[in-house]
């Protein structure tokens, strides 16, 4: 068995977070944060430790002037972090970036409920730059780290992520995770709700039998994956169907109820394929951020 | 008590798999501020997962998609509006702000309902029916939704709750 990103180069770390900050970057253009202007300000519920900002500022805060000023801010700080040569300067811009994005995702979630798409981005986007401080702390003691010792834990840390859902399903649904008819009671809400994107709605779910049966011996599979997840750090024909079968699966999830976890699909893709495996073999590498 | 099993568990088997050779080697030659990062991110989604409420523990959330905590009738809630010729037709909070994406606003109009707070539920149908009313030329929005209000052993009961925004009084 061998670790994925054990000896990633610098370029594979360097892409990595790049392709954080660039996801990151479309996230914050996709997202008209001004529209919420139209949202009654009482319904805003502020989250986490943005509750401890003073009542009176959300008014200002959930103003159009200041959250096209946000968003222009929030552009500005990750194109600095992706033109910025990894060091002092970019583990500052990526931290207030970092915070300010976690920031900006909780503004509609204050209107809304508690939603995951984004937030593994947000959540790596936060880590990044503290294994980028490490790394200073490191080379400044003359023990340069090499780049698998950010990749490897952040890996880790995104699998997790699928981890704890798959846990938490067991525990709650138990012996139901293999009953098709809850799958299909779940699915059918879902669509509802949701509203159909082309003609996959209800009515093509109810008229597909196979896709039907299909999609309800799929739902245990998906969960097995995601129990296993860190597995995908080790074995290579694991880390091969864990990414096939996630990127299907949340294909699915926007065909059939619109739940975009765009940015999983492509941090997916970033963090589970051995972008720059064995170039460090052959050649030794420093850590990308000094 | 289940949480705290699940925790006991999840736990465990993350000690099993870092007992995995490549990981065990790795975790053991990994610095000390390269593991504090680490280890301060496991616990802040850990935390996130069995310790706090979502709206205090954000960005770490608890991770619960699909699974069936809220079994039981299903509750659901929906926005129509009328066209020109007056035709009936659903209007998606996702159409309507596309800034909410996958975040189901209508959750938030559902709990609302649950809790019969309707002069809330009004106001905020009118917001939607504002952003709406220029791209579409829907001109009404209605809120149907369906709630439980007992649930548990025996026969739950829901009810079906309706809110009209031309209800609501003019602005002064």
């Amino acid at each position: 068995m061998k670790l994925l990103h054990a000896d990633a180069d610098a370029g594979t770390l360097q892409l990595i977070r790049q392709g954080v900050l660039a996801l990151a970057l479309l996230v914050v253009a996709g997202m008209p944060a001004e529209t919420l202007t139209a949202m009654p300000l009482w319904a805003y519920e502020p989250l986490g430790p943005f509750r401890l900002l003073p009542a009176g500022w959300w008014e200002v805060i959930l103003s159009f002037p200041f959250l096209v000023g946000l968003r222009i801010t929030l552009a500005a700080l990750l194109t600095a972090a992706l033109l910025l040569r990894p060091g002092g300067w970019w583990i500052a811009v990526t931290m207030a970036a970092s915070w300010l994005l976690v920031f900006l995702l909780s503004l509609p979630r204050g209107f809304a409920d508690f939603s995951h798409p984004e937030l593994s981005l947000a959540i790596l986007l936060l880590a990044l730059p503290w294994f980028a401080l490490a790394d200073r702390l490191q080379a400044r003691c003359g023990r340069p780290s090499p780049p698998a010792h950010t990749l490897v834990p952040l890996t880790l840390l995104f699998l997790l992520t699928y981890v704890l859902p798959g846990v938490r399903r067991v525990f709650s649904m138990g012996a139901e995770l293999f009953n098709p008819e809850h799958t299909w009671a779940w699915m059918t809400q879902h669509l509802h709700e949701a509203g159909a994107l082309g003609p996959f709605d209800a009515a093509w779910l109810d008229a597909s039998p196979l896709v039907r049966w299909s999609l309800a011996a799929g739902f245990p599979f998906i969960t097995l994956l995601e129990l296993l997840a860190p597995l995908a750090l080790v074995s290579r024909p694991f880390r091969l169907v864990f990414l096939v079968a996630m990127l299907a699966f949340h294909a699915g999830s926007i065909l059939l109820y619109r739940l975009y976890f765009l940015e999983n699909m492509a941090l997916l893709v970033l963090l589970l394929i051995a972008w720059g495996q064995g170039s460090a073999r052959r050649k030794p590498q420093p850590a990308a951020a000094r | 008590m289940a949480l705290l099993f699940e925790a006991g568990l999840l736990l465990a088997g993350l000690l099993l798999l870092l007992r995995l050779t490549p990981l065990h080697a790795f975790f053991r030659g990994l610095p000390g501020p390269h593991a504090a990062v680490a280890f301060v991110f496991l616990f802040l989604l850990f935390g996130g997962q069995f310790l706090l409420e979502p709206k205090l523990s954000y960005p770490f959330l608890d991770w619960s998609m699909y699974s069936g905590r809220d079994r039981g009738p299903a509750e659901w809630c929906e926005l129509t509006g009328t066209d020109a010729e007056g035709n009936e037709v659903a209007l998606r909070p996702l159409e309507l702000m596309p800034v909410f994406k996958s975040m189901r606003p209508q959750r938030r109009l559902l709990r609302l309902a649950k809790r019969s707070e309707t002069r809330r539920p009004r106001k905020l149908l009118q917001a939607w029916g504002r952003c709406h009313e220029d791209q579409t030329g829907v001109d009404l929005v209605e809120l149907r939704a369906e709630v439980v209000t007992q649930a548990g052993p025996g026969e739950p009961k829901t009810r079906r709750v309706i809110f009209r925004v031309d209800e609501i009084p003019p602005q002064p």
